[in-house]
This record gives structure tokens, C-alpha cells and sequence, in this order.
């Protein structure tokens, strides 16, 4: 009986552990600094969902985004979760939220600068509500605000040729 | 100069809703919606002042919630000028219900009406999130768009505003004039409504 529990104990301890290790490494990543990694990359199919903890349509579609990577495995798929939270809630609700909800793919929380310009610079047919997922390869480009399923976004991959 | 040119391919998809989006110098269609104290309020009951502050709000959106003391404020500094405010709820009222409205009103305590849209009228303006203004500037009997947007330029720290956008679109107005801000985006929540 002790035994079990005590394996059962040393579990979630790693559990814990395991989990925590992917809390701390959640970078912030500026809205250029975002812009130009994903546009100047030809070789990879990016994936972008614009998403907050607050946003329940957005915490709903995450599992469809987890799914993506692994399923897509013979095209250079590669999925970032970029967080809206407000910068100064990383600590108190982005990391405690993953440490809750299984997020498959990497997180960044996003540093937007001052006032709304950003957002058409991300995408000029953006209004700002999330979720909003931005697909860009090389010059192909597509964009979706709204939520999605695990076979639209396959649908959207889809529509992006690759050599 | 180098210049790079994209070749774009864009592919708009989108599950908000297809509808005419308003324009600023568009003519803002009237509405007639239930307030939280059951009396019905249209557009054309504000004939007689000299514009309106539409605000599409929510009771539960985070950047909703972090304006309503601004829109209390703009309320009180604009109301008495000639430009009210009137917020409209979206949201479906299965998913965001209007009890809520009526204590987040009180508890808040809006000074101003705050309209249940249970009509999807929001598409007829083509608002697209919790908080999305429309500030309208009466013409006649009627009403034009004059500023689609935000409220200022910091949704998170009242006391850090460098742009009051629609406060500065309001006195252009007030002096006469045209805004020298006209649009601009924000961050916010997507509108709920059964599809």
C-alpha cells in the first residue's frame, strides 16, 4: 500500500517537475521580431494562431493546433502559439494555464507595441478579435480570423503549394 | 532602394459572418433593442443631439471589462456635449446572458443605456469584437459614421494613454471639424453568435 503511493507521489512530483520546466520557457517575441522570422523563411509552412488564456473560443481550438505538426509530417509544418495575454500576466496566468492545459506546440507571448498599427501589419484584413490564425509560406500567405478545426486548418495547409 | 515585392496569395476565410461593413461617411442604420431596464432604445431617439458613441461591449471579454470605467468617463465627459454613449451587447443572450448585463450594469453602475442585441444587429455595422466603437455624427434626421475603432491606445493602463482616439474623434466634432484619426484596430474578442 505505502509503496504505491509513494510511486504514485515520485509521479506527480515528476509530473510537476516535467511541467514546470515548460512554463519557464515562455519567450516574449516582438511583433517584428515575429513578422520577420516567419516571412523570411522559405523552406518551412508557418502556422501562426493568435490566441490568449481569456480567450475561451481560443483555448477550444487548441487541441486542433496540437494535432497539426504530427499529422503533417511529410510537408515542413511548424505551428506558433502567439499569446495575447498582457506581458505582465506571464507568470501569474499564461505559465499556469500550461502547466493545466496540454499545449502542443511552442508558446511565445506577443509584445505588441502601442496602439492597433500592428495589426495590419501582421495582416491588413485583420480587425484585431481573436482567435486568428495567419498560414505563410514564402509568399503564400492565408489568413483566417475566426476559430478553426483540426480539418480546416488542413484544408487551409492544403491550399499552399510546395516543390 | 530595395523593394520587395510579395507575391501574395490571399485566401480570406473567415467564420465571423459576411455582412457590409460600415465605412466612415457611411449612414448608420437604426436599431431598436431592448435595455437592461426592458425599455426599448432606437438610434432615432438621439434626433436631437449631436452624435452618438456606439460601443459594442460584452459583459465577460477581459478588454470589455478594462474600458467600462473609461466609457463611464466618456459618458460623463461627452453625454452632456451632445454625444452619449450607448453600448450594445453582441453576444448572443444564450451565451452571454442578459441578467448578466443587468448586474454588470449595476455593479458597474453604467451611466448609460446598454442594449441587448438579439437580432445580430452588430453585423448591420459589421463590429467584429468586445470593444468596438462607432462613434456617429448626426446629419439632419440621420446619422453618419465618423471613427470606427478603439477607445485610446492602451487597453491595459487608463493612466498610460498617449492616444485618446475616440475622446480626440469626439471634440474634431464638437469643433467642427473632421477627426485627424478616422480607423484604427485593437485588439479584442470575438463576438459570440450561434452560427
Amino acid at each position: 500500500m505505502w509503496h504505491i503511493l509513494f510511486i504514485t507521489g515520485i509521479m506527480v512530483l515528476l509530473g510537476g517537475v516535467s511541467r514546470a520546466q515548460q512554463q519557464t520557457s515562455i519567450p516574449d517575441i516582438t511583433v517584428e521580431n515575429l513578422l520577420q522570422r516567419i516571412e523570411k523563411s522559405s523552406d518551412t509552412i508557418f502556422v501562426v494562431n493568435f490566441w490568449a488564456t481569456w480567450c475561451q473560443p481560443c483555448v477550444e481550438e487548441i487541441p486542433e493546433f496540437n494535432k497539426i505538426e504530427a499529422t503533417h509530417q511529410q510537408r515542413p509544418v511548424k505551428v506558433i502559439m502567439a499569446s495575447l495575454d498582457f506581458p505582465n500576466q506571464k507568470t501569474s496566468r499564461v505559465i499556469p494555464f500550461l502547466s493545466e492545459h496540454p499545449v502542443g506546440n511552442p508558446v511565445y507571448l506577443l509584445k505588441p507595441p502601442r496602439g492597433g498599427d500592428w495589426i495590419t501589419r501582421v495582416a491588413p484584413e485583420w480587425s484585431g478579435s481573436i482567435p486568428t490564425t495567419l498560414v505563410i509560406h514564402g509568399p503564400q500567405r492565408l489568413f483566417h480570423e475566426g476559430e478553426l478545426t483540426y480539418q480546416e486548418i488542413t484544408a487551409l495547409l492544403n491550399h499552399i503549394t510546395t516543390p | 532602394m530595395k523593394t520587395k515585392i510579395l507575391l501574395t496569395v490571399v485566401l480570406l476565410t473567415t467564420t465571423l459572418y459576411s455582412a457590409a461593413q460600415l465605412k466612415v461617411g457611411d449612414t448608420a442604420p437604426d436599431f431598436k433593442l431592448k435595455n437592461i431596464d426592458h425599455q426599448m432604445v432606437a438610434l432615432s431617439d438621439y434626433s436631437n443631439q449631436k452624435g452618438v458613441v456606439i460601443a459594442f461591449t460584452c459583459n465577460h471579454c477581459p478588454y470589455a471589462k478594462l474600458y467600462e470605467q473609461r466609457l463611464i468617463g466618456i459618458q460623463s465627459a461627452y453625454g452632456p456635449k451632445g454625444f452619449p454613449v450607448v453600448a450594445i451587447n453582441p453576444n448572443d443572450p444564450d451565451l452571454d446572458s442578459f441578467e448578466k448585463m443587468v448586474s454588470n450594469a449595476r455593479e458597474k453602475g453604467f451611466n448609460f443605456p446598454y442594449l441587448v442585441d438579439d437580432q445580430s444587429f452588430f453585423k448591420q455595422y459589421g463590429a467584429t469584437r468586445t470593444p468596438h466603437i462607432f462613434l456617429l455624427k448626426r446629419e439632419g434626421e440621420g446619422f453618419r459614421v465618423a471613427y470606427i475603432g478603439a477607445i485610446d491606445d492602451n487597453p491595459q493602463n487608463a493612466d498610460d494613454v498617449q492616444d485618446a482616439y475616440l475622446a480626440q474623434a469626439i471634440e474634431a466634432l464638437l469643433k467642427g471639424e473632421n477627426p485627424a484619426v478616422t480607423e484604427t484596430k485593437a485588439i479584442g474578442c470575438s463576438i459570440k453568435f450561434k452560427k
